[in-house]
């Protein structure tokens, strides 16, 4: 184990694979698994799993629910007083996900985070804080991913701390090993912390391991042309979309959805929550659960009206919201093309179609 | 024998929509993703999407209600009369234009029904499954790993897989169970019925209920319990059924609130027993629940219980009988309420007749 004479040692190194949970310390550990998974075969994120999964396209869900719960206490009450639940402040160390999952989490920590005009969320950032992501780079994207058409790509860093990638060249019997390299200042000071489990990795590796991502980005490019490059051009999608929105195509890309939520609660961005007050005989709990646009209640007033009647107007709003609304408050696309919402589909709505569709259509200064 | 079907639907869908006979047809187009054919709401100038094969398996009936809902506000007024809509039905589909003609959620003369011999459709999950298992024991496949599928002219499936090139599937070893338990894969009462021959009917799929039933109360419990912990509440089992056509469901009612909204595993529990219970006599076990649900839960054992129940102890099965009254619409003096004194001799009891 050489210590380096530059900073390289800092910035990357390679570990076996059977270190990675040493990583862990007192932390939280999650990590991709595949134990006890229905159906068989697919991966999810587990805590502190037997043995961590790797040749996966993506885990089931994303991990956003590790930061953001799907059902969260806020505080307790009786008739006398209001007992506040004390937000966690976990450490928390995520290996693993895949970088479009780990760039979702840098969007949620601009809408949570006190990026978002001073507005900050104490529940996710809490948890956020103190943690470490180290995404797994994909080599073999799957059928529905198109990350690189929102502006991402299968070996992206954003979001992470560390990205790791898989290393073919392991000696026999040890498992495998990968080389994992530092994104940010906090994933430099981790490696640093954590220099003892790591061999040095030559330039030449490196130097391997850049060409093997380009043949990735490139494969997931070749596999979904959407007509639209929104990492080039982040506006691309909406200046297309605005002018359209009562155009009837809205009613041919939406006639199929069934006004189920499994594209927003599977959508590793979709971050809307609905707060509610839970009660039996003399005590209750108010909580913070997710929510869809999808549902009819989403939008439903006091009154009764529902300024979004139909799957359509919910549809056109989920879309709308990721294309266009996003855009104009953070500048960002609120999609990193992990293609979740196609396979969750029970109808197979693709989103890749509204892209397409919009992508057709002339740019606003051409049109005008 | 599916480009046949195509063929034959694609011409009667645009004979149909050219005569005037009904504005529009719902059927089926090609997926974009394998082993997936879905909804597709055509006019004349689209019917060349439509295809059938193997994979339409969604139950069409759920989209049926809402073109003859009456205006919010204006009760039974309409100003126009109810749209004509054709629509392609397999049995299970049927079943469900049936049920929902005697709820009235469709006017069944203002629809015209397409019938579909069915031949039981592919099971996207087995498919997966069976590619996973390739994988060997760590499960070094993921099930995403399917690239491409087609059926063959000899009653095969063919999967191009990322890391196992080609495999073949005998059609009857990825049916959905559903499909292999089916008693009423012919849908009787169409308008129209296509030419072929449907499968051979199922002994409908008691035998995996009796088996469980016999489990201890803890066990069955034990996986209620573990299959519900992944439920995320995403309502999409709700909304896949037709049969779930309630404008305001229980589960969203604030005043008086029955359940909470969070994926509390007591939340998650009593969503689906109520769910199922409110299925009782009205399931045609088309599973549509079981196959929207994209947390691979078992839904399809408590809608099968719900339904073995019923016939059990009313003797009703939701078919193709326009004019039986399901038991939740009806009370007959010969029924006694047994099963709620005595369970014991309602687990026993074959039936009560009416």
């Amino acid at each position: 184990m050489s210590d380096s004479k530059e900073r390289t040692g800092m910035d990357r190194g390679i570990i076996k694979k059977s270190d990675i949970p040493k990583l862990a310390g007192e932390r939280r550990f999650f990590a991709p698994a595949r134990e006890g998974t229905v159906p068989p075969g697919t991966c999810e994120l587990q805590e502190n799993p037997a043995e961590i999964a790797y040749g996966f396209s993506n885990v089931r869900a994303p991990l956003k629910e590790i930061f953001f719960p799907q059902t969260e206490t806020m505080y307790t009450f009786d008739f006398d007083e209001v007992t506040d639940v004390p937000i966690p402040a976990e450490q928390i160390l995520v290996f693993g996900c895949r970088p479009c999952d780990a760039r979702a989490l840098a969007q949620l920590d601009e809408v949570f985070g006190p990026e978002n005009k001073g507005y900050t969320d104490p529940y996710y950032m809490k948890r956020r804080e103190g943690s470490i992501v180290i995404s797994l780079a994909c080599s073999a994207p799957c059928p529905t991913c198109f990350c690189t058409a929102t502006g991402g790509g299968p070996t992206e860093t954003r979001g992470a701390d560390l990205v790791a990638h898989e290393l073919e060249n392991g000696q026999a019997g040890d498992g495998g090993s990968l080389l994992i390299e530092a994104v940010t200042e906090k994933g430099r000071a981790f490696l640093e912390s954590h220099k003892k489990l790591f061999g040095e990795a030559s330039d030449q590796l490196v130097e391997e391991i850049r060409e093997k991502d380009a043949a990735a980005v490139e494969a997931v490019r070749r596999a979904n042309e959407l007509g639209v490059d929104l990492g080039r051009q982040i506006d691309a999608l909406k200046e297309r979309m605005d002018p359209l929105f009562d155009d009837e195509r809205w009613q041919q890309l939406t006639a199929g959805c069934i006004g189920c939520g499994a594209c927003t609660y599977l959508c590793p961005t979709c971050y809307c929550f609905d707060i509610a007050d839970e009660s039996r005989m003399y005590e209750g709990r108010r909580i913070r659960t997710w929510d869809s646009c999808q549902f009819a209640m989403f939008t439903k007033h006091a009154s009764g009206h529902n300024p979004r009647t139909n799957k359509k107007e919910r549809l056109r709003q989920r879309f709308m919201h990721k294309f266009s609304y996003a855009v104009e408050n953070m500048n960002e696309v609120l999609c990193v093309g992990c293609g979740r919402c196609i396979t969750a589909c029970p109808v197979n709505l693709d989103i890749r179609d509204v892209i397409r569709s919009f992508a057709k259509e002339p740019s606003r200064e051409n049109a005008s | 024998m599916s480009n046949a079907r195509t063929a034959e639907i694609q011409k009667i869908a645009k004979d149909l929509l050219e005569e005037g006979k009904v504005e529009l047809f719902i059927g089926f187009q090609e997926g974009t993703v394998p082993l997936r054919s879905r909804p597709a709401f055509v006019q004349a100038e689209a019917v060349e999407s439509l295809v059938w094969d193997s994979f339409c398996a969604n139950n069409l009936a759920v989209y049926l209600p809402k073109y003859y809902e009456n205006q919010p506000g204006r009760r039974k007024k309409r100003e126009k009369p109810y749209p004509k809509i054709g629509v392609a039905a397999k049995g299970c589909d049927m079943r469900s234009i049936v049920a929902l003609t005697k709820e009235r959620q469709v006017q069944r003369d203002s629809l015209l029904v397409v019938g579909v011999p069915c031949e039981g459709m592919i099971d996207t999950r087995k498919v997966e499954a069976a590619v996973a298992a390739k994988g060997g024991d760590g499960g070094a496949a993921a099930a995403d790993e399917i690239l491409e599928a087609r059926e063959t002219e000899a009653g095969k499936l063919e999967v191009t897989t990322r890391s196992f090139g080609v495999l073949s599937f005998d059609r009857e070893e990825v049916l959905q169970d559903c499909c292999l338990e089916c008693r009423f894969p012919m849908p009787e009462g169409a308008d129209i019925l296509l030419s072929g021959q449907a499968r051979k009917p199922g002994d409908g799929g008691y035998a995996r209920i009796e088996q469980f039933m016999k489990k201890s109360s803890e066990e069955r419990w034990d996986y209620f319990s573990t299959e519900l912990s992944r439920c995320i509440r995403c309502n999409a089992c709700r909304q896949a059924c037709p049969t779930c056509w309630c404008k305001e469901c229980f589960a969203e009612q604030t005043d008086l609130k029955w359940i909470g909204v969070g994926n509390t595993p007591s939340d998650a529990m009593i969503f689906q027993i109520i769910r199922v219970f409110h299925q009782a006599g009205r399931c045609v076990e088309c599973d549509a629940c079981y196959r929207a649900c994209p947390m691979h839960i078992d839904l399809r054992l408590y809608t099968k219980k719900i339904v073995k129940d019923v016939e059990d102890i009313f003797g009703y099965l939701p078919a193709f009988d326009a004019e039986a009254l399901p038991p939740l619409a009806t009370f007959g003096d010969e029924q006694c309420d047994f099963f709620i004194t005595d369970p014991d001799k309602a687990e026993t009891a074959e039936g009560t007749g009416q």
